[in-house]
Order: structure tokens, then sequence, then C-alpha cells
């Protein structure tokens, strides 16, 4: 229910991808995150973890050969 | 001369050393890609004999410059792929967008600890239920708060 910071791989700061995410989607191997203001952002890979009372998820994107 | 001697290094100019380690983190308020050229300072010897036939070696340094590439944009740097131009909305409007789904949030909460209240009513516990409910009145007064402000950042300016 709450927005959440979505992390790539590690909760880092670093690894920071997007802030007051409220909408993730993932289709076809590629996942789509929607922030409060309508912002996306598409990356390839999967949702390896959602804190959802910690307001965190982490991607995990798809390997490349 | 005294001090008339042949060098005779005994190694490759070449020879791999590692470099020492170094802090390149600065902060992060843009969205334009850029480097930043920075030296490195290494020291090691030549081994080298004298016409005397003493041989020995003399520690000096060698500096170089050389320069990282990267973004300031913490999402490019994680891996995102989209148009930069998307990004760009004012910060007055996010804050506000903000703090409206806060308020709203709020409201949500606040249904949640009344249903949650009941329940307690209906196990029997009204004194706690009386509480919460109590507690749920004042989250309301505090978010109503909030909301009035919201409204007030809202209004046209004159």
């Amino acid at each position: 229910m709450c927005l959440s910071t979505v992390y790539k791989n590690e909760k880092k700061p670093e690894n920071q991808m997007m802030q007051n995410v409220m909408l993730i989607e993932c289709k076809d191997g590629v996942v789509k995150l929607t922030d409060i203001m309508g912002r996306e952002m598409e990356i390839e890979g999967e949702v390896a973890l959602a804190d959802l009372t910690g307001g965190m998820a982490i991607v995990r994107p798809r390997a490349t050969a | 001369m005294a001090n008339e001697h042949d060098h005779e290094y005994m190694h490759e100019h070449n020879i791999p050393h590692d470099h020492h380690d170094h802090d390149a983190e600065h902060p992060h308020t843009g969205g334009a890609d850029h480097a930043h050229s920075h030296e490195h300072t290494h020291t090691h010897s030549h081994e080298h004999t004298h016409a005397d036939g003493t041989t020995h070696s003399h520690p000096h340094e060698h500096t170089h410059s050389h320069e990282h590439g990267h973004s300031h944009c913490p999402s490019q740097a994680a891996g995102c792929n989209s148009d930069c131009a998307h990004c760009d909305v004012d910060p007055k409007a996010e804050l506000v967008a903000l703090m409206q789904y806060m308020v709203n949030h709020n409201a949500a909460h606040a249904n949640e600890l009344a249903q949650l209240a009941q329940r307690l009513k209906d196990m029997g516990e009204e004194i706690a239920f009386e509480q919460v409910m109590q507690a749920v009145s004042d989250f309301e007064k505090g978010n109503m708060r909030l909301s009035t402000v919201l409204a007030a950042m809202n209004l046209p300016k004159q």
C-alpha cells in the first residue's frame, strides 16, 4: 500500500532506480516501474524481492551475454 | 666526478604495478554525463649498478592522470534505459503530489484502524476499542491539518 523505493540487485544508495514507486509491472521479462508522478522506467529482468512493509523492492536485471 | 656512474636498469619500465585506491564519490545532483580527471602517483625503484660495482636502487615517483566518465543520474547508473525527458517534473508539483498521496494514505489507514477497533469491540474489549477510536480521531485531526496545508498550497498565487 505504501510507495516504494526500487533498487537494482542490492539495497544500496548507488543502486537506487526509482523512488515513490506506486506500480510495478512484470511482463515478457521486463520490469516496468511507475512513480507517483507517472514517470516510467523499464529494465529487462525480474523482481527479486518486494518488502511491502519496508517500502522497498529489488530488481535483478537479466544477465547480458 | 664522484657522481658519474653507469645506470644499468635491471627491469623494464612497463612492469605492472598497483595503483593506490582513491575515493571518487561526490554529490550527484545533475543529470549530465561527464568525466573527472585525476592523478595517480606511485613509487617504485630501479636497481642499477655503479662503475665501482656497487648495486643499489633509488625510489622515485611517476604521476599520470586519467579520466573516469560517469552519469550523475542515479537511475541511469542503476540501469535505466528510459528517455530522460520524462524525468523533468516541477519539484513543487511532485511535493504536492506526495503530500496528497500521504493525506489519502493516512485516511485509508485511519479507516483500517477503525475496522481493527471494531474487531476489538466484537471481542468484548470495550476499553481498548474506545482508546483506539480516540487514536483514530487524533490521527484524523492531524490529517485534516495536512489537508488544509495542501489546499492552501494548491490555491493560485495572487
